[in-house]
């Protein structure tokens, strides 16, 4: 039997990887919850467990968000998308430079494909070897897009960066 | 860049300070996930028996058809191979025996049989052994009314010429001839 079907292998990987694979849905479409939602049950019907689950959720999430978003954007073409809840909150005992709402901001204001990338590395800690097998890339031009991310990040955030020696 | 050197975990000063925030959790409802779960697994077993089963069905199906075909090949060609066989085949027939004691008797009397009523009665003649037998046959298949009644047409010894009749047509007519003279 697949472990997923296990009520508490589920419900630790929804506590886990729901609010993460949830961002990651939501910038291609509203319905980001129903998008991970799906691919949880996609996992419970698969045979066997996949060898690396969270990276097997991403990839499923990405497919359902995107196919989401071209199938809204042929329903309501002059309509413009509502307002994002913001998908991000301090974690407690944690006192960050910027507010949550300014990160999610920032966040939003980059390209998508930056993006796509920051939220599986940072906040799903996916290697890039994943993220690349995930987005069908190259290892470097994932790291490529990774670093343009926080790049276009920084300048968002007003940090003044400096690069490594 | 090496991988190894990409892969290290918050390389960079702005990561770890992303690392502050996390997701905010899904609005999935817990209960439902684990009810749609339950079914999927549910369905998944289900699924799986009828898929294993039906991957089953037909190499068993064609095994056995085969089987019983190469069994029918053996047979016929034993059966080929033998010279044929003779049959004896014993009947029993059942015959009624005295229908057929009947049967058997009767082409000696039938020709010579007069219709009923016609028949001269032999009651009171002086016949011989083997017409009494004939009328005893006579009697017994086609009941006493077969018997003649009438004397005087009845039998063919009635008619018959009389080995004295020669002799008497002789002296007749030697009884003439004198007279005559």
């Amino acid at each position: 039997m697949n472990p997923a079907a296990d009520p508490e292998f589920l419900g630790r990987l929804l506590d886990e990887q729901g609010g993460v694979l949830a961002l990651y849905a939501s910038q291609w479409t509203d319905a980001a919850d129903d998008c991970v939602q799906e691919a949880l049950l996609e996992l419970v019907r698969q045979p066997t467990l996949p060898d690396n689950v969270p990276a097997w959720l991403f990839r499923v999430v990405r497919n359902r968000a995107i196919g989401r978003a071209r199938s809204q954007q042929r329903r309501r073409r002059h309509e413009s998308l509502a307002m994002r809840e913001v998908p991000l909150e301090t974690k407690p005992g944690r006192e960050p430079e910027w507010s949550a709402a300014d990160v999610t901001v920032a966040l939003d204001g980059i390209e998508d494909d930056l993006r796509e990338v920051v939220v599986a590395r940072v906040w799903g800690n996916l290697g890039f070897e994943a993220i690349a097998e995930l987005i069908g890339t190259s290892v470097s031009t994932a790291h490529r897009r990774y670093e343009a991310g926080l790049q276009a990040l920084r300048t968002r955030l007003g940090i003044t960066w400096t690069a490594k020696k | 860049m090496d991988r190894e050197e990409i892969n290290q975990p918050a390389s960079d000063p702005l990561e770890n300070k992303l690392r502050h925030f996390a997701p905010r959790a899904s609005g999935i409802d817990r209960d439902r996930l684990m009810f749609l779960a339950g079914q999927e697994a549910g369905g998944e077993r289900r699924e799986a028996r009828v898929t294993r089963r039906a991957h089953w069905l037909w190499p068993v199906a064609t095994f056995v058809s085969s089987g019983v075909a190469a069994c029918f090949a053996i047979a016929l060609g034993l059966q080929m191979m033998q010279p044929p066989r003779e049959r004896i085949i014993v009947r029993e027939v059942v015959v009624q025996p005295q229908q057929t004691a009947i049967v058997a008797q009767v082409p000696a009397t039938p020709a010579t049989v007069p219709a009923r009523h016609s028949l001269p009665s032999p009651i009171g003649l002086s016949l011989p052994a083997g017409s009494l037998l004939q009328m005893r046959n006579v009697a017994l298949r086609f009941g006493v009314d077969a018997l003649p009644t009438d004397r005087t047409a009845s039998t063919s010894t009635a008619t018959a010429p009389s080995p004295i009749s020669p002799w008497q047509q002789l002296r007749d007519s030697a009884v003439d001839t004198d007279s005559s003279l």
